[in-house]
């Protein structure tokens, strides 16, 4: 493949989450932004400009916090960031979830003269704190607690920006509902759906280690592949975007909901027998989607037992004979006065 | 795709009496002075990339055969102000240009050797291929000028000459040779090859007869079905009056004198036609516009020495789009070698288009981008959206530019696409009857909000285009939508996996800009219903 370097459009205004005292970015968005996540070294450096450029131009009274989290990549070099960037703006930046990523950070500050050095600490919480004078350091307290709680925050006012007051029945279920969503809104606007998917990414993640790496050793060459599998217009584009988030592979099946139309007829060719799918999806009422895949990955030859939504109306112990199900969010506890009922058939009266 | 070009175009220039006593404007000691404000202009309009003239530089050839001198220092001269070399300027026949006599006598080398002693000044000096009737040469990066010879054996009468069959084929063999995605290719011819319905009068005194190369128009037809790839610009002249028209994707220009002697109004011999020049502008958006620069004369009358040159409204010429543009090579290459290797291309009876059409192939794309090869789609973005910068001439901001994510894979790139680019997108089911989706999922809903005020561009982006019925679909009911708030968008572009550039539409994409696909050499045969056998024979194996 040929690459043409160019410069990627001015997203630094859409990437960050800016809180009040705090600008917080993760990298693994910087990454996506900027590199479509073409694993390929000579764009790889693109990310860190933007993060230089992120912390050169946006919201520079403010102390920025970057989460490493999901990188596990470390061929980018940060020296010309802490010995040039940080030298001569000298905002404090608190690196956060560095894990293995640590040491080469510390190493590109520790390479610099000392002159260029600037002050850091780290804690055993994979942290790591970047200032250039002692009176940041009170500025900077607090703010990985702020964090945690920011992204939550940002992800139950994405969920509740695309619910809308209705009166009418749902198309995948025989429920009728005050309130629905539209999970488009999230995917139409770039900021919310990077945001949303590094949150669904975390979940799998979580979902993965728990459920299917072995203890003390994540590889096993021996056990079937793990692929994330959407069945709906509206859940391909977060299950394929994930997919290579955390890198697993991915199907989708066109499509099972919310109104069932199977157009992959040639299904049964293509997919592979004994994968374990993981199910991606937006929101889960009924879960009829999810048997349906159920059904279906059992009908391929493969298993279907967990699956990661946006919101569901159901706490997940309901659906446990058919799947793990993890919500990132609960519908009632975003939209309290949701309700949901059955349809009532109207009788005739003669 | 041909990228920024400018193609300066005179013709007539009809040199008589170029004494500094005469009456012409290109007189020895006046024709600096007449031309430099029109070179002005033309520069103000942008860099030229290169000149075409297109015959009779001198008038009532043999008496005045000693004016090509004068010819070729006026070319010079714009040339040299236009910062152009003599290789890029391209040059062709015309009638007054060559020796009658001889002609009559079909010695045609003899009587056209000092048309061609004047040619060999410029690009003719490099002809990469030529005959008698025809040479070829490259005028400026990618630019291919053929030029013919419309006046050979015209059997002794004042009219366009006839070409043979064999002719034909030559020329169109030779041409061929070029054709290719980055290149012009300028044909010019003396006589005008088309018919021009705003500059041709009826056929008065025999004037198609003399002014209109018959024959010329098939060999145009066998060039426009054989040149697919290539931007194809046809110039002409003789008429002394300038016209335009747009066919078949090909841009037709006829220019109007920029010389001849000045005449009395009460001379038989005047002319209202302006004396006029043309600069035709091609960029990288398949935009085309033709400039035309005209010498007003100060007063009612023909002038020898007042009058200025005056630049028109550009005209815009866009044109029909039927042919995906490829955006990289090797990763059609890699989709190619994914779908030979695990056997994806399907053959069959694939009725599409709520049984419109039939499409003869099928790949399923959820095969191609991830079971068999996780990096392809990654790739695709990327490249997407570098080709989308370059379309939109890298001033996109991304508030003016939404993405139309057209059914499932035509979503994950347009969700993924936005996160490369900043562009907000909105993401629509579109196959089969709307029942399939819920309302939320189509564009017609009216449930559903599309944000569009700000909206310039528009990007629709999907799988497969095969007959290009869901684009124009999509395409209708945006127009609707814009319209309903008193919108209209500027530019239209699509982004199709695979796109066969050999499968004609089955309908008019020309309101796209640009359209570009990843995979454009794998055949999908698109046919009408009734030409398969029936169901019982040949079952359908997917309905959309």
């Amino acid at each position: 493949m040929k690459y043409r370097l160019i410069e990627t459009n001015d997203m630094i205004q859409h990437l960050p989450i800016h809180k009040g005292d705090y600008v917080y970015i993760r990298f693994k968005a910087l990454l996506w932004h900027s590199n479509c996540l073409v694993q390929h070294s000579t764009v790889l450096q693109k990310s860190v400009e933007l993060l230089e450029k992120i912390y050169l131009e946006y919201e520079t009274n403010f102390p920025l916090v970057v989460s490493f989290k999901g990188i596990v990549d470390s061929e980018r070099s940060f020296e010309n960031f802490f010995g040039e960037v940080v030298n001569k703006s000298k905002r404090p930046i608190i690196f956060i979830h560095v894990e293995s990523f640590s040491d080469q950070l510390i190493d590109a500050i520790l390479r610099l003269d000392v002159a260029k050095r600037p002050r850091f600490e780290t804690d055993s919480e994979n942290i790591l704190k970047v200032y250039c004078t002692t009176d940041q350091t009170s500025v900077i307290k607090g703010l990985i607690k702020k964090v945690a709680k920011a992204e939550n925050d940002f992800l139950v006012a994405a969920i509740k920006s695309c619910s809308k007051k209705v009166n009418h029945r749902l198309n995948s279920t025989i429920l009728s509902t005050n309130v629905e969503f539209d999970a488009a809104k999230i995917i139409s606007e770039p900021q919310v759906f990077i945001w949303v998917c590094l949150f669904i990414a975390d979940r799998l993640n979580d979902l993965i280690k728990e459920n299917f790496e072995v203890a003390g050793d994540n590889f096993n060459p021996n056990a079937p592949p793990i692929k994330l599998l959407s069945v709906s217009l509206r859940g391909s584009p977060f299950a394929s975007a994930v997919s290579y988030l955390i890198n697993k592979g991915y199907d989708t099946i066109d499509h099972l909901g919310p109104k069932h139309k199977l157009f992959d007829v040639e299904l049964f060719e293509n997919f592979k027998k004994g994968v374990q799918y993981i199910y991606v999806g937006d929101f889960m009422v009924g879960g009829t989607e999810v048997k349906i895949a159920k059904a279906y990955s059992e009908l391929l030859g493969c298993e279907l037992n967990h699956a990661v939504v946006l919101s569901s109306l159901l706490e997940p112990d309901v659906f446990k004979d058919i799947v793990n199900l993890c919500p990132l969010t609960m519908i009632r506890e975003i939209i309290p006065d949701a309700e949901y009922k059955l349809v009532e058939v109207e009788k005739n009266h003669d | 795709m041909i990228k920024n070009k400018k193609i300066l175009h005179l013709t007539d220039f009809h040199l008589h009496d170029i004494k500094s006593t005469s009456k012409e404007h290109f007189r020895e000691d006046y024709y600096e002075q007449y031309l430099l404000p029109l070179l002005e202009i033309i520069n103000k309009i942008g860099s030229i990339d290169c000149l075409i003239a297109t015959g009779d530089f001198i008038d009532k050839g043999k008496s005045n055969f000693g004016n090509f001198a004068h010819a070729k220092k006026i070319l010079e001269f714009i040339a040299q102000n236009l910062k152009l070399r003599n290789e890029n300027i391209g040059v062709c026949i015309g009638n007054h240009d060559f020796d009658k006599d001889l002609d009559k006598e079909d010695k045609f080398i003899e009587a056209r050797k000092q048309f061609y002693q004047f040619a060999e000044n410029f690009s003719f000096a490099n002809s990469l291929k030529s005959d008698e009737r025809f040479a070829i040469s490259l005028v400026s990066e990618n630019t291919y000028f053929l030029a013919l010879d419309a006046t050979l054996r015209r059997e002794g009468k004042d009219q366009p000459g006839k070409l043979s069959s064999e002719e034909i084929n030559t020329i169109t063999q030779a041409i061929k040779e070029y054709d290719n995605p980055n290149n012009l290719i300028i044909i010019g011819s003396h006589y005008p090859l088309t018919y021009f319905d705003s500059a041709f009068p009826t056929d008065i005194d025999g004037f198609f007869d003399k002014h209109f190369w018959r024959t010329g128009e098939i060999l145009k037809d066998r060039i426009q079905k054989t040149i697919k790839q290539s931007q194809i610009l046809w110039l002409f002249g003789d008429t002394h009056q300038g016209a335009q028209s747009v066919s078949n994707n090909q841009l037709f220009v006829m220019s109007g004198r920029i010389g001849t002697k000045v005449v009395d109004s009460s001379s038989s011999e005047f002319s209202i036609l302006s004396r006029q020049a043309k600069v035709i502008e091609f960029n990288s958006n398949n935009e085309t516009q033709v400039t035309t620069i005209e010498f007003h004369p100060i007063s009612n009358k023909d002038d020898d020495q007042k009058g200025e040159w005056k630049s028109n409204n550009p005209e815009p010429y866009i044109y029909k789009i039927d042919t995906a543009e490829l955006i990289n090579e090797d990763i059609q290459n890699d989709l190619i070698k994914v779908i030979k290797k695990n056997n994806l291309y399907k053959f069959g009876r694939y009725v599409i288009n709520n049984g419109q059409d039939v499409s003869l192939g099928w790949v399923p794309i959820n095969a191609l981008l991830t079971e068999s090869s996780q990096e392809l789609l990654p790739h695709i973005i990327f490249d997407s959206r570098n080709w989308l910068q370059s379309k939109l001439n890298h001033s996109n901001n991304c508030e003016e530019s939404l993405i139309i994510g057209i059914d499932f894979w035509g979503s994950i790139i347009a969700s993924q696409l936005s996160v490369a680019t900043g562009m907000r997108n909105f993401i629509t089911g579109s196959r089969g009857d709307k029942k399939f989706y819920s309302l939320q999922e189509v564009l017609e809903s009216p449930e559903r909000e599309l944000k569009i005020e700000n909206i310039k561009n528009i990007i629709l982006v999907t799988d497969v285009v095969s007959s290009g019925r869901t684009l124009e679909s999509i395409h209708n009911k945006l127009v609707d939508k814009f319209a309903d708030k008193g919108l209209k968008i500027e530019k239209y572009l699509a982004i199709a996996i695979i796109s066969d550039r050999k499968q004609q539409k089955k309908v008019d994409l020309g309101f796209l800009n640009a359209f570009g696909t990843f995979c454009s050499s794998l055949r999908i045969p698109v046919v009408d219903i009734d030409m398969l056998p029936d169901e019982e024979i040949l079952p359908t194996k997917k309905y959309f």
